[in-house]
């Protein structure tokens, strides 16, 4: 088939879910807006208010905050790394998915910073942030490897929309768009036309970005753990912090896009292109990720409990007797689940696999946790003011209202997205399935040219 | 039927009172054991005069052997049937007490000039008492430190004391030179006393502190009459060889960032965002292309 025709084909396959919305859709995303608009109401107390709302004081001064914070920004760096690598490696399944993918960097990461806002007491002073850097603090850095990162997941995500974008302009007329989806269709499809010569270059310059977007994405997010490990603080002074905080992201990444994978298959019913094969693809890709975590986790603990520094000794001992459950279920659940799920073949199944990866996402925002709260509970110098408010620290309904405020907004996001352009790449799709024939093509091919036996090619 | 029952049931009881009771009789158990308690003492002369005198207080068991902490020790000087408190101190956790006989304080002495230093813990309710003496001739020990034209040593002198509290010269006996190190005391040499006379010559290859101070000891050691005597002197004596170690500064609290710094944040920047430049130029291409596409459809 003419692969203009597929895709045409495929576009009015997926032109419900572009047109149409539900009335549970519609009552989903009132819900998610009414969330929005909680959080914001919170956000207002806290600047009226200030922080004293919060659980934070002088000696917690990070909360779930900035663990939302590395979280979100764990899923970003995930979703970037996941497709950049299944992209540039031409993965033969990869094109149902690979939006999926896109999609979570850039939602997470235009929510993750908003979070740091959220920490900062002084927002009027956060172009100082701007205005009068040093190189030299790790804070700066992270600005820069933010915004860097911004830029590169747009220009990556819009190299990986445009061919869609031009789909959806050339078929507008067809599909009855209205104007303003038209307009915007041909603003971002950038002139497209899909001519030898645009194909050549999107397909050159993709290739470039989805290897740039791999390397930025480790850089970027070793710089995040920096900013924990180039402090004295015990259970943050680590030299695996950067690799850990890495395999950590792409863990809880691969079991964020498991879960949405599973939700747009239901709601979308896309049983016939996200499948089975996806879920244990994925699911695969977690398990090796959940043994890499497990690994370093236990590197990172045997080595301070062994070195007996008194405030290790005291961060550990805090952890294995005020946090013991939160400790089990973030180094023990979340990462033995995936393992025992997707290491034995009678187990997965696409739940069970979903449920794997959605304890796995909850045990590693419990992970954050335990890195940045135990740590601060056990500082170095003692405080003069020895309430216990001041010294444990306990989320305020502010800060759970917040915390949930972006968890809506990120499905709000994916939404309203899904809504805008196909859940699945069209174009992907359709390249995915001619290099698959030309592939199968090419071992005809050489079989009937060698005289093998037809059982191979049909293997 | 029943009445076997009810046998059951009591001999369960006997057995689980035996089993409560057992560990009260031996808490009571406890409270008669009797110890008895020991005193460790020596003394030592003090080049200023003064006297210190340590104790060590421990009490024995049936096996074991435990510091008393808190232990208050008298401290008498003692002549025939004549007794006078010096003064008393309380052990520490380990069982030990230091007190310090001043000079001016007056010990009594026989016509040979012998003093009898009684030093006694008093029993209480839960320890027996115990009692030590100390026998020694009182001597006056000091060191003189000479630098005559950058010869530098040490004149010690130990005279005992008579019961007239005349000088009486010691006579014949080692006399051992230790500076401070860092840990413990560092014998450098001996010499030779005769008459209440040592001389020392100091070497002249000794490290001292940063700027050359030495701590000096001269000591004389377990004397049959004179017990021990120590005198402490501080010296500027020691060669100081300065250190070629100078702390790094720390670069990062400077106004501007290390080199190497700049250097790597530059690699990496210019290495991203050329390539985003590229992108973006690969983009304004498509976009070119697009328009002169519109403009020959008519679009």
């Amino acid at each position: 088939m003419n692969t203009e025709n597929r895709k045409l084909e495929l576009l009015k396959e997926f032109s419900p879910q572009l047109l149409k919305t539900s009335k549970l859709s519609m009552a989903w995303m009132i819900f998610l807006v009414l969330a929005v608009l909680l959080s914001v109401y919170a956000l207002i107390l806290q600047i009226i208010k200030g922080h004293v709302i919060t659980g934070m004081r002088d000696n917690v001064v990070w909360g779930i905050y900035i663990v939302n914070f590395i979280f979100f920004m764990g899923l970003s760096y995930a979703g970037a790394l996941i497709s950049g690598t299944m992209h540039l490696f031409k993965t033969p399944w990869r094109g149902p998915i690979l939006r999926i993918g896109e999609l979570i960097t850039i939602i997470a990461l235009s929510i993750g910073p908003l979070y740091i806002l959220l920490c900062i007491g002084r927002l009027d002073r956060l172009h100082f942030l701007f205005l009068y850097p040093r190189i030299q603090s790790p804070i700066t850095w992270d600005v820069i490897a933010i915004t860097t990162d911004l830029f590169g997941c747009l220009i990556y995500l819009w190299l990986s929309f445009i061919r869609d974008f031009a789909l959806m302009r050339d078929a507008a007329k067809g599909l009855k768009l209205p104007e303003w989806r038209v307009k915007l269709y041909t603003f971002l499809a950038l002139g497209y036309y899909n001519t030898p010569s645009q194909q050549k270059r999107i397909k050159n310059v993709t290739n470039i970005m989805s290897a740039m977007i791999i390397a930025i994405a480790i850089i970027v997010y070793s710089v995040l753990a920096w900013i924990f490990s180039v402090t004295l603080q015990p259970g943050w002074h680590s030299t695996i912090f950067g690799p850990y905080f890495v395999i950590a992201a792409v863990f809880s990444g691969a079991g964020a896009m498991i879960i949405i994978m599973r939700v747009f298959r239901r709601v979308y019913h896309l049983e016939k292109y996200i499948t089975k094969r996806h879920f244990v693809g994925v699911g695969i890709i977690m398990m090796v990720l959940a043994m890499f975590f497990a690994y370093f986790t236990f590197s990172e603990y045997l080595t301070k409990w062994y070195g007996s520094k008194k405030l290790d000794d005291d961060l550990i001992n805090v952890l294995f007797t005020r946090y013991f459950w939160e400790f089990i279920l973030a180094n023990y659940f979340g990462t033995l689940l995936p393992i025992i799920v997707l290491g034995i073949p009678k187990f997965r199944t696409i739940n069970s696999i979903t449920i794997a990866a959605a304890i796995a996402v909850a045990a590693l925002w419990m992970n954050r946790y335990l890195i940045v709260v135990p740590t601060l509970e056990t500082p170095y110098m003692p405080i003069q003011d020895t309430r216990p408010e001041y010294i444990f620290y306990g989320a305020t309904w502010i800060e759970y209202v917040l915390t949930f405020g972006g968890i809506a907004f990120f499905c709000l996001l994916f939404t309203v997205a899904s809504k805008l352009i196909p859940i699945i790449p069209i174009s992907e799709v359709v390249d995915a399935e001619q290099e698959e024939a030309s592939r199968f093509k090419h071992i005809r091919e050489l079989a009937d040219k060698d005289d093998v036996k037809s059982s191979l090619y049909e293997d | 039927m029943k009445r076997y029952t009810m046998l059951r049931i009591r001999v369960i009881w006997l057995i689980l009172l035996v089993i409560t009771f057992i560990p009260i009789t031996k808490v009571f158990a406890q409270e008669d054991v009797f110890y008895s308690t020991s005193l460790e003492i020596s003394t030592l002369k003090n080049g200023d005069g003064s006297r210190t005198v340590t104790a060590t207080l421990l009490a024995s068991g049936e096996s074991d052997e435990l510091p008393v902490l808190k232990g208050e020790i008298l401290y008498y000087t003692t002549l025939d049937t004549e007794k006078i408190l010096l003064g008393k101190s309380l052990t520490n956790a380990q069982g030990k007490t230091t007190f310090i006989i001043q000079p001016d304080q007056k010990l009594l002495r026989d016509k040979e000039g012998t003093v009898k230093l009684n030093i006694v813990f008093e029993a209480t309710a839960a320890l027996d008492g115990a009692e030590e003496t100390l026998e020694f001739k009182d001597v006056r020990f000091s060191m003189k430190l000479i630098d005559e034209d950058g010869v530098k040593s040490i004149e010690v002198s130990a005279m005992g004391i008579g019961p007239n509290n005349e000088d009486i010269p010691v006579m014949e006996s080692d006399i051992y030179f230790y500076i401070q190190g860092l840990f413990s005391r560092l014998k450098i040499g001996d010499g030779w006393m005769d008459n209440g006379e040592c001389t020392f010559e100091f070497p002249s290859d000794l490290n001292g502190d940063e700027v050359g101070n030495l701590t000096i000891f001269a000591s004389l050691e377990d004397h049959s009459e004179y017990g021990s005597a120590m005198a402490i002197e501080k010296a500027t004596w020691g060669t100081h060889r300065s250190s070629d170690y100078t702390e790094p500064s720390r670069t990062l609290w400077t106004r501007g960032a290390p080199v190497w710094m700049i250097v790597t944040l530059t690699i990496l920047l210019i290495g991203v965002w050329s390539h985003y430049m590229y992108a973006i130029v690969q983009l304004l291409f498509i976009r070119q292309e697009g328009t002169q596409i519109e403009k020959k459809s008519g679009k």
